[in-house]
């Protein structure tokens, strides 16, 4: 130890350190040990103390109650410690801090008295709170965490005591009444300190080109406001107001180097995955949309800077791009825009295109020449970002920028007047539609103002150069190439399948539930439900498709067709109404029992455009006759006896034809279905009178000549038409008389045999 | 444990382990301790623990995957260990019992070769104990900067810091090396690796020389930056991101 004594010690120091670290059973004991080494003169000693002590406290291993007590024995060091110069040693006690800070401030609540360990901590604090803003890097990142500290332990916990960390050292731990540590004045130094912590996210390097932006500083104090937002429930709407109004971007303004776009991904990222973490610890917490609006928001700002950054790279002087790129992506403030633009030489005044033709109120403010610029819609930004962009330009603003600016606009639109007959209008409003540059053309003047004033402030930055490109000639889409009647044929045919699967994933509603209540005022296919889509295919399967369009593709004419001219002129429906009403025709039958709503609305709607169709004359083939055949034929033999809902099928189709009266009657003779036959004559004769007759034409052949339904069809008549059902009787009276005998003659042999057997 | 050390690996962990059991002259050497982080402490994490053990610097490394996922015969049977408890020699073993060709020709084997004599099993970040003392090349179970090969182990790696509020209070940079896992990519990514570390640790020791204005013996948290950049431009195809985290 006599020859080189620092050496010595600092090995037996090691092996001290070697003991504790393999048992750390010794670790208070040693701590005690070295105290006074670390109080000594010797530089070397105290380096390895300050490690040693810092390690002290973070150490897992050590029992946290432990930790307490030789926290209050250990201030008086740290105290001592906190007037080093060497970064190292503050570095080390700075952590060391941090970590006895909730130490001694839980031993404080349960020992009420001890002024003196409170003011010693207190003064470390001080310390610590001085070499945040002035100490180097190093010390200052650990000042952070320091802060951290001191907030989370000097405001509320989670109140709710079921949640509540009982190891969690906080606010709520302290008794009220205590004599040293007083509540309110905790409370608001944590506040205080939480507003300096977030101030580093606040400066902005665009405004301060002296600043010193170090992005260590802005990540750390990042990486610690994560535990503050969910265990402090208070204070996070500040700290996620300040995150999201932190803009990591910005930092590129100051200078494109390769440090700079490193340093930006490196914040950018550190940002996201803070707002990731704090939105996954809470997924229904009050942030979430909003965390996850400003991350798409970032990611699209950081690949439009990106994407300007590699643009513009080869670029000699580099500033101007990415200052563009960075206002683009977020014009927070726009007084920072004087700074970056230099303005040292007045701008020369811009030349003033000749303009010639109809312009929009975008066209005519336009100053600036850059595409970017130019094809930039000023809508995109909120209201209140635009004032504040106008506000501040019009403060940074000079005089004679403004000047020259407002010649030119008046130069031009003194030259537009001149071309634009005075009477009109002086600015169309149409007619430039296909210019993408001026999106807001067809806007009211108010937000026309806004616009220009947007653009006011891009022509400064942009020193108002030449516009000759400003004339962008009308840009018209090329024609598509066009399709064969074929190929038109199968595409519409795909569209239509593809509306047909539509219908089918919605749930049946019940026909109640689906009554609209809004009565005649309905618009039909207002919702896009199935009752919606229904009425768009039937539609197009009547009126939609051009039926009676002369020059449209029509459907091959038949051969009957051309042996009778006259039926061969009328106008046929084209091929593609006819192939969807196929498929409508198809898709009711397929589940006609769940589809009859679509065959009524259909078959309605086939009625409608008939009447509408011969009401103006044209001369086409009805449609309606047609289809609600072959939707009956296609229905009736599957019908059963039950599907007594059939009948509101025949109740609400418009019109009930002959034909269909006869398939009714052959309903009526199938032994099975006839009950079901008569249900529908009878409740077509009660419910729809101008269709009795018909029904009663139908029972009274019923009656005369077949037996079987004889009586049903006798109870019908006899309460709509009983003149019938005596004539009826009166002939088959007359009849009978005239074959009495036969009659008689059969019915005693039946008689007969009866009896012998 | 892991039996038979090899020649030059296992030079290098004894190297260590002597320095580190002569802690104040380790620190003087090595001012700053590392960590390297994969998906399955296999590839790119062992290749550049391996390069930065070998240059003597005090070094552990990490998996963040659920668990260790090696290729097996066809892309959807993949072989499954768990971490922390299924050795480098356990796996080595069973993969040359099951096919020693396949194994041989995709590399598996060697790779498990090189792992298992440099470390007993393959760990996982999320289960690390920061601060336990620990009996490999990081005695006192904190390092100072933490690689990451690939941007999905960064944002877990720092996510998992926010999420465990850091007990030690400690600071530590996260500095990710976007590696592509492969093992060619593993070779080049572990020579940026170490470049990286020997430009750090060059920083770390100019500034404890160092004698500033008004402090003293700065450390090497400011220069980082500088550093990553410089380093970045000489290995533009390796992205870099980094970020201060804490323990």
């Amino acid at each position: 130890m006599a020859a080189t004594p620092v050496a010595d010690q600092l090995r037996q120091l090691g092996d001290a350190r070697a003991l504790v670290l393999g048992d750390p059973v010794y670790w208070p004991q040693v701590l005690h040990g070295i105290l006074p080494i670390v109080s000594g003169p010797i530089v070397e000693l105290r380096r390895w103390g300050a490690d040693f002590l810092a390690e002290t406290f973070s150490t897992p291993v050590v029992d946290i109650n432990e930790k307490q007590s030789l926290a209050v024995t250990c201030l008086d060091t740290m105290v001592r410690l906190m007037d080093e110069k060497e970064a190292g040693i503050l570095k080390s006690v700075v952590q060391c801090s941090a970590s006895v800070y909730p130490l001694v401030f839980r031993y404080m609540c349960n020992n009420r008295d001890d002024q003196a360990t409170w003011d010693k901590m207190d003064m470390i604090k001080s310390k610590i709170l001085s070499l945040w803003d002035s100490g180097p890097v190093g010390v200052r990142l650990g000042c952070i965490k320091f802060v951290q500290r001191v907030i989370l332990v000097q405001s509320r916990g989670v109140t709710d005591p079921r949640l509540a960390d009982r190891s969690e050292i906080s606010l709520t731990m302290v008794p009220t009444n205590h004599p040293v540590l007083s509540l309110p004045a905790l409370d608001a130094e944590a506040q205080g300190l939480l507003d300096r912590l977030l101030s580093i996210l606040h400066e902005d390097p665009r405004l301060d080109k002296t600043l010193i932006y170090d992005p260590a500083l802005i990540t750390a104090t990042l990486n610690n406001l994560s535990v503050i937002v969910k265990t402090r429930a208070p204070l996070a709407h500040k700290i996620l107001s300040a995150v999201m109004n932190f803009n990591p971007l910005a930092i590129i303004a100051k200078a494109n180097t390769v440090k700079n776009r490193l340093m930006m991904q490196c914040m950018e990222k550190t940002v996201r995955v803070l707002l990731m973490n704090i939105a996954r610890a809470n997924q229904n917490g009050p942030y979430t949309a909003k965390i996850s609006q400003h991350i798409t928001r970032l990611s699209q700002a950081k690949a439009e800077v990106l994407e300007e950054l590699s643009r513009k790279r080869p670029a000699p002087s580099q500033t101007q791009p990415e200052a563009e790129a960075i206002k683009r992506m977020k014009v927070e403030n726009a007084q920072a825009q004087a700074v970056i633009t230099p303005t040292a030489t007045p701008p020369p005044p811009p030349p003033v295109a000749v303009i010639t033709g109809p312009m929009t109120y975008g066209q005519l403010y336009t100053l600036s020449t850059d595409v970017a610029m130019t094809s930039f819609d000023g809508q995109q930004l909120p209201i209140d970002l635009v004032l504040q962009i106008i506000v501040g330009s019009i403060n940074s603003l000079s005089q004679q920028t403004l000047q020259t600016a407002i010649a030119a606009v008046n130069s031009r639109y003194t030259a537009l007047m001149a071309y634009v007959p005075p009477a009109s209008v002086p600015i169309p409003q149409d007619g430039q539609v296909s210019q993408a540059a001026q999106p807001g053309a067809e806007e009211t003047q108010g937000e026309q103002v806004e616009q220009r004033d947007i653009e006011k402030k891009e022509e400064d930055e942009e020193e108002e150069e030449e516009e000759r490109e400003l004339q962008l000639g009308k840009f018209r889409l090329p024609p598509p190439t066009s399709l064969a009647p074929e190929e038109m044929h199968d595409i519409a045919i795909q569209a239509i399948d593809r509306m047909f699967s539509v219908v089918d994933q919605f749930d049946k509603t019940s026909l109640i539930s689906r009554k609209s209540k809004l009565g005649a005022n309905r618009l039909a296919a207002s919702n896009w439900d199935r009752e919606g889509w229904i009425a768009v295919l039937t539609r197009l399967a009547t009126r939609g498709m051009g039926d009676t369009a002369p020059d449209t593709v029509k459907e091959e004419v038949k051969g009957k067709d051309e042996e009778n001219g006259e039926i061969a002129q009328m106008q046929v429906p084209t091929a593609l109404s006819t192939a969807i009403r196929e498929k409508l025709y198809n898709f009711v039958i397929a589940d006609f029992r769940g589809r009859m709503d679509v065959a009524v609305s259909w078959l309605n709607e086939e009625w409608y455009n008939d009447q509408v169709m011969s009401r103006a004359g044209v001369n086409r083939e009805p449609q309606y006759r047609k289809w609600m055949m072959k939707v009956m034929d296609g229905i009736f033999p599957f019908l059963e006896s039950k599907d007594r809902l059939f009948m509101r099928l025949l109740s609400e189709i418009p019109e009930v034809t002959v034909e269909l009266m006869q398939k009714v009657k052959m309903l009526c003779l199938d032994p099975d279905r006839a009950m079901l036959g008569i249900q529908m004559l009878h409740y077509l004769a009660m419910l729809r009178p101008p269709v009795r007759d018909m029904c009663m034409d139908v029972l009274e052949d019923l009656y005369q000549n077949h037996v079987e339904v004889r009586v049903q069809a006798q109870k019908l008549l006899q309460k709509w038409r009983p003149e019938a059902l005596a004539a009826i009787d009166n002939a088959q009276n007359n009849t009978q008389n005239a074959n009495g005998m036969t009659a008689t003659l059969v019915q005693r042999n039946g008689a007969t045999t009866a009896t012998i057997n | 444990m892991q039996a038979q050390p090899p020649q030059q690996a296992s030079s290098a962990i004894l190297e260590t382990s002597a320095q580190a059991s002569v802690d104040g002259s380790e620190k003087k050497d090595f001012p700053l301790k590392f960590c390297t982080v994969c998906a399955s402490n296999q590839n790119r994490s062992m290749e550049a623990h391996l390069v930065l053990s070998l240059a003597s610097y005090p070094v552990i490394s990490f998996g963040t995957g659920s668990a260790v996922r090696l290729p097996g015969p066809s892309i959807d049977k993949p072989n499954i260990y768990a971490f922390n408890s299924t050795t480098y020699d356990e796996m080595y073993q069973e993969l040359k019992h099951k096919d020693p060709r396949l194994y041989t020709a995709n590399g598996l084997l060697g790779m498990l070769d090189r792992n298992r004599h440099i470390k007993g099993s393959p760990e996982r970040w999320q289960d690390w104990k920061v601060g336990v003392p620990r009996k490999d090349g990081v005695q006192d179970g904190v390092v100072d900067v933490v690689f990451t090969c690939e941007e999905r182990c960064w944002d877990i790696v720092v996510e998992d810091l926010l999420n465990r509020n850091s007990p030690l209070n400690r600071l530590v940079h996260i500095i990710n090396v976007d590696i592509k896992d492969n093992h060619e990519e593993a070779v080049v990514g572990g020579k940026g690796i170490l470049e990286l570390a020997h430009m750090l640790t060059a920083a770390a020791k100019e500034e404890r020389e160092k004698y500033g204005e008004a402090y003293m013996r700065d450390s090497v948290d400011k220069r980082v930056p500088e550093v990553l950049a410089s380093w970045q431009e000489k290995f533009p195809n390796l992205p870099a991101l980094w970020t201060v985290g804490y323990f």
